[in-house]
C-alpha cells in the first residue's frame, strides 16, 4: 500500500487542535464544568461563573487561561462591573470517525462529581457506558424509546435506565442548541423551570 | 395532555417508578407538594407488583423506600397482578389493554415484544382493574416518561376508559397541585 504523505494543512491541524481540546475537557471534570458554565452563560465574567459553579476563584482563572490556550474561550475587551467578559464557543468533533462528541458529552462527564445519579452510574458501569447513556437519552427525547427501553438497550436495571436518562435529559435540555453534535432539529425537549432546580448547571 | 386530564383530579393514582424517581426525597418541594395534596384530598396511591420489583432491586437510586411505605402505611397500597378478564362497562378487558399497550410500545421501540419489559403496559391494565373493583370515578397513572405516556394514551383513546383513566405527567401534576393547596 502506498504511504500517504502527512497532512500538514491548516484544516488538518485545526482538527487535531479540536481533538486535544476535547481530550482535555473530557479528562478534567472541573475544567469541563467551568467550560460548560461559560458556554451556557456567555458572555460572562469569571466572578459570576465562580458564584454559579462553586469553583475557587484561582481555579476558575486558571481554567479560563487553559480554555483560551485551547481556543475554546476568549477574553473580550468588554467589561461588566469592572471585570472582563469571557465568551466560550462550542467545540465538537468525531470519535472513531463515527461518534459525535460535543458540549453535551463534555457537560455530562463534567457532572460526574456534581450529580449523584451520574456518579453512581459511572461507579457501577464505567465511563464508556455513560457515553451510551447519552446516546440513549437522545433516543428517548427523539421519541424512539421509553426510559425502560433505554435501560434495555444499555443492559441495566429499569431504575438505573430511568435515573440516568432523567439526569442526562436536563443537561441535554440546557445545551441542545449549543451542541453541533446533537441533531437539535429532530426533537424538542420541554422541561419546566422546576425540573432544572437540581440540574448540575445553571443557565441565567 | 389537556387540562381536562387533571380535572377532576383522580381519586386514585398508580405511581410509576419514573414518577417516584423524579419526585425525589422527603426534603424536596416536589415531594412536599405532592404529599400535602394527596393527604388533603384523600387521593389513594398504589404501586403495581412490577413497579415494586423495580424499586426493590435498585434502592440506591431511590431516596425513599416506597415499597416499605406501601406495606406499612395506609395512604399507599400494593395492588395485586391485574386480572386479564376484568372490564368496565363496554371497555376492553384489562388483558386486551395490556396486549395493545405492550404491542404499541414494542412497535415504537422496534423491539421484539417478547423481549420488552412489561411494566409500562401493566399500568393501564391495573388501572382498569382498580376502576372495576374499587369506588373510583377516575384513576390516574403518574409518570415521568413521555414516550410511555403517549403509547398508553393512544391505547385508551376512543374506549370507555378515555377520560376515566388519566395518564399524567409529573410536571403537570405538581403544577396543578400547587394551585390547589
Amino acid at each position: 500500500m502506498a504511504h500517504a504523505p502527512p497532512d500538514t494543512s491548516t484544516e488538518a491541524e485545526e482538527k487535531r487542535e479540536e481533538f486535544f481540546t476535547i481530550h482535555e475537557l473530557l479528562h478534567r471534570p472541573e475544567l469541563a464544568v467551568f467550560y460548560t458554565d461559560l458556554l451556557l452563560n456567555s458572555p460572562t465574567t469569571i466572578g459570576d461563573s465562580v458564584k454559579r459553579t462553586g469553583l475557587s476563584s484561582s481555579a476558575a482563572h486558571n481554567y479560563a487561561n487553559i480554555l483560551q490556550q485551547l481556543g475554546a474561550a476568549d477574553q473580550l475587551n468588554e467589561k461588566r462591573d469592572r471585570a472582563h467578559l469571557w465568551d466560550a464557543k462550542p467545540v465538537a468533533g468525531m470519535w472513531n470517525g463515527a461518534e459525535p462528541i460535543g458540549p453535551v458529552m463534555i457537560a455530562v462527564y463534567g457532572a460526574i462529581e456534581l450529580d449523584a445519579d451520574i456518579e453512581l452510574f459511572v461507579e457501577r458501569h464505567g465511563k464508556a457506558k455513560l457515553s451510551s447513556a447519552i446516546a440513549q437519552t437522545i433516543e428517548y427525547l427523539r421519541g424512539n424509546t421509553s426510559r425502560r427501553g433505554a435501560a434495555d438497550a444499555l443492559g441495566v436495571p429499569a431504575v438505573e435506565g430511568i435515573a440516568i436518562t432523567q439526569a442526562i435529559e436536563k443537561i441535554v435540555y440546557l445545551l441542545k442548541d449549543l451542541d453541533p453534535a446533537i441533531p437539535a432539529d429532530e426533537f424538542e425537549v420541554s422541561l419546566p423551570d422546576r425540573a432544572l432546580e437540581d440540574a448540575p448547571y445553571t443557565h441565567e | 395532555m389537556s387540562a381536562g386530564d387533571l380535572t377532576p383530579f383522580p381519586s386514585a393514582l398508580l405511581l410509576d417508578t419514573s414518577f417516584l424517581r423524579t419526585l425525589g426525597g422527603t426534603h424536596t418541594s416536589k415531594y412536599q407538594t405532592f404529599i400535602e395534596y394527596v393527604t388533603k384530598e384523600g387521593v389513594h396511591l398504589f404501586l403495581t407488583p412490577r413497579v415494586r420489583t423495580e424499586l426493590t432491586e435498585q434502592q440506591a437510586y431511590m431516596s425513599i423506600d416506597w415499597v416499605d411505605k406501601a406495606r406499612t402505611t395506609d395512604w399507599i397500597e400494593e395492588t395485586g397482578e391485574f386480572q386479564p378478564g376484568v372490564r368496565v362497562h363496554d371497555g376492553p378487558r384489562a388483558g386486551d389493554i395490556f396486549d395493545s399497550a405492550h404491542r404499541k410500545i414494542a412497535e415504537r421501540e422496534q423491539v421484539d415484544p417478547d423481549k420488552l419489559r412489561k411494566t409500562d403496559a401493566s399500568l393501564p391494565a391495573t388501572a382498569v382493574m382498580l376502576l372495576g373493583s374499587r369506588e373510583f370515578d377516575r384513576v390516574g397513572i403518574a409518570l415521568d416518561d413521555n414516550h410511555a405516556q403517549e403509547s398508553i394514551n393512544s391505547v385508551l383513546r376512543n374506549t370507555y376508559y378515555e377520560g376515566r383513566i388519566a395518564v399524567l405527567n409529573i410536571w403537570d401534576v405538581l403544577a396543578y397541585m400547587e394551585t390547589q393547596i
